[in-house]
């Protein structure tokens, strides 16, 4: 009992730093929690997204690139893997501004942390999730 | 009108029968002693009176207002018991689940027949002790307190002193012995002989080429009881 | 660190995984004695890998409620496996040897021929491992889970004398006429559905984890049948909370941070027995 107490206590430590204060407007902040939490918080969004609506949400993941080869419509989205490491979830964003494939974007896999307002589209029928007028930085601040 | 009549019994496993044509009776206040060699069907034969399996051919009548659930059984120790968590009062109360019925837990009565029972064989003091923890004779007197909670009648003891030093071998004989005064019916299985023809009434002697049963004199008498006192009991029979 | 604890609270899906949790914790926990004591730990093992196989075929086939198809399948090979086991041409152990690796190879050949699911590994990972199925649960699942856990329990309760009875002596038992078949049917059909719930907290590779080690735990401390229950799922409740907490807060796989819990107390019961003599 007392060495699993000693393992929480080192990753509530660790994790403390994640954990810091964020400004006030963002209302779901992925990138302050665990891999578990984030993964089942964004299996949630997934699988509720009207509960999400509109809310201002922050995340942390590998920048992840897609164009569809018939309609040339660009896609980006930040990945996060969960615990198991075997399932990930990303979430697509659309960033603020003019920007341009590849030459403002950095590397592919890079981490950067995005900030944008959930909403969901329609495309061939299909529901997707989206943050739209995100902010994107580089790193994990 | 005896307690337990056996006619015609066939037993064994699967239509290989292991005994034919055994025929005995078990009156009150009888003490029988089943004996005979390693395989030849004793336990088989106990294991049937108990309707743990069915005999192949013949019968056997339960009477005197006895019923077939009335039996005290003493099993020979199982592995699972050797290292089972419980302690000697949650054993010997599990003698009583034939009169707990559709309840769920044991009532007043049945943990005073349980108490009852442990002072009757002297192990009141370890009633808090751990099985695994007793001695070899400890154990035993348990499984015979468990016994005793499930019958006021008849009791069926498959070896009780199996594994036990002579000294505690004959304690446990001496408190067979005086359940069989205090009137309950006795029927054992042993490998020994001299005890067998020393303490018993009845002797049912199976396997071999014939089989025996009447009372001890008789038993001293007849053929097989000779041949088998000369080749197991030794001199002191 | 209470303050990280109560800010991950605050998610709805966090704090039904807690209750759920440990509820399935308390169930898994109760039967662990009788299934070390009556050498039925491989039956659990075998059940679970047919609790796979089950969940693939129920993936295959699109059915909403998993569980819905899973616990019926489940419980049947647990009847299947309890007859077969008493007489029958292949023995009792290879018998579930058969079934249980039988069906973690079917299970996962069907999911890779027919399955739908864009993320197969992941499937897969989930059902084996757990990972993060019990935060993940739909509000039918959580009512499903906790009803389910709360008849487990009732049952054990109201059943407690008779399990105890069966499993410290069988032959003793149906001399006397207890409906010994009855009771070990009961008790397999329970494991089963503790098993399909407990997939859901830890995946089914790892359920005879949660099942045997608070019980093996136990018995390490604890001399009476009774206490021992008790203690076994204190533990049990006591190692899934922590573990859950930990994975919750350090992002570790919730499964095997459970059983990791388990094991650490597992040595620690040990040591406890050992300077106690």
């Amino acid at each position: 009992m007392k060495r699993a107490f000693l393992i929480l206590l080192c990753l509530t430590l660790l994790s403390a730093g994640a954990a810091a204060e964020s400004p006030s407007p963002i209302d779901i902040d992925l990138a302050s929690l665990s891999g578990t939490v984030v993964y089942a918080q964004v299996y949630d969004m997934v699988m509720e997204p009207e509960l999400y609506e509109g809310l201002v949400v922050r995340m942390r993941g590998g920048l992840s690139y897609f164009q569809d080869p018939d309609t040339k419509q660009e896609y980006f989205a930040a990945i996060i893997a969960d615990a198991t490491a075997c399932c990930s979830q990303g979430i697509e964003f659309v960033w603020a501004g003019e920007h341009t494939y590849p030459d403002d974007y950095p590397p592919l896999g890079t981490e950067i942390t995005v900030t944008g307002i959930f909403g969901t589209y329609e495309e061939n029928g299909l529901t997707y999730l989206q943050l739209t007028d995100a902010e994107m930085t580089l790193g994990g601040e | 009108m005896a307690l337990i009549t056996c006619r015609d019994l066939a037993l064994g496993y699967e239509s290989h029968a292991i005994l034919e044509h055994l025929n005995f009776s078990v009156n009150a206040g009888d003490y029988l002693c089943v004996v005979g060699e390693n395989g030849s069907g004793k336990s088989t034969l106990m294991r049937t009176m108990l309707g743990l399996q069915k005999p192949l051919g013949g019968s056997i009548a339960f009477g005197d207002g006895m019923r077939p659930n009335e039996v005290g059984y003493l099993p020979q120790q199982s592995a699972i018991q050797k290292d089972f968590p419980a302690t000697v009062r949650e054993i010997v109360l599990s003698g009583c689940q034939a009169h707990v019925g559709r309840r769920a837990f044991y009532n007043q009565s049945e943990k005073a027949l349980a108490l009852e029972n442990l002072s009757r064989l002297g192990m009141v003091e370890h009633q808090r002790r751990c099985y695994r923890e007793l001695s070899g004779g400890q154990q035993q007197r348990v499984l015979l307190a468990r016994a005793l909670c499930a019958t006021k009648k008849l009791l069926l003891l498959d070896e009780p002193v199996a594994g036990l030093d002579p000294k505690v071998t004959a304690e446990m004989y001496a408190l067979i012995e005086r359940l069989n005064r205090e009137g309950l019916t006795v029927v054992m299985i042993s490998h020994d002989i001299a005890a067998a023809a020393h303490y018993a009434t009845h002797i049912l002697h199976v396997g071999g080429d014939r089989t025996f049963f009447g009372t001890v004199d008789e038993y001293r008498r007849s053929a097989p009881g000779r041949r088998f006192i000369a080749l197991e009991g030794g001199g002191d029979a | 660190m209470i303050q990280t604890i109560q800010q991950y609270l605050q998610f709805p899906f966090v704090r039904y995984a807690l209750v759920v949790g440990t509820l399935i914790a308390l169930c898994s926990s109760l039967l662990g004695v009788t299934l070390v004591l009556k050498r039925f730990s491989f039956i659990g093992d075998g059940l679970s890998h047919v609790a796979f196989g089950a969940m693939a075929i129920a993936g295959v086939l699109n059915v909403t409620n998993d569980m819905l198809f899973v616990m019926p399948v489940t419980v049947l090979c647990a009847i299947l496996l309890l007859r077969t086991g008493k007489n029958a041409r292949v023995k009792g152990d290879a018998a579930i040897a058969m079934i249980s690796v039988g069906a973690l190879a079917i299970g996962y050949l069907l999911l890779n021929l027919f399955s739908t699911s864009s993320n197969l590994s992941g499937d897969v990972c989930s059902t084996l491992f757990g990972s993060t199925s019990i935060l993940t649960l739909t509000k039918a699942e959580v009512w499903l889970c906790a009803a389910l856990s709360v008849i487990v329990v009732a049952l054990f309760v109201l059943f407690y004398n008779k399990i105890f009875a069966v499993t410290f002596d069988e032959d003793f038992s149906r001399a006397v006429g207890t409906r010994v078949e009855s009771y070990n049917l009961l008790i397999a059909v329970v494991i089963a559905v503790i098993i399909v719930l407990a997939m859901n907290l830890v995946g089914s590779l790892l359920i005879s984890a949660l099942i045997i080690f608070p019980a093996l735990s136990a018995m390490r401390l604890f001399r009476s049948f009774r206490s021992v229950t008790v203690c076994s799922a204190a533990l049990s409740v006591v190692c899934a909370l922590l573990g859950m907490l930990i994975s919750i807060v350090g992002g570790t796989p919730v499964g095997s941070t459970i059983v990791a819990v388990d094991i650490a107390v597992y040595f620690l019961c040990a040591a406890l027995e050992y300077f106690k003599r």
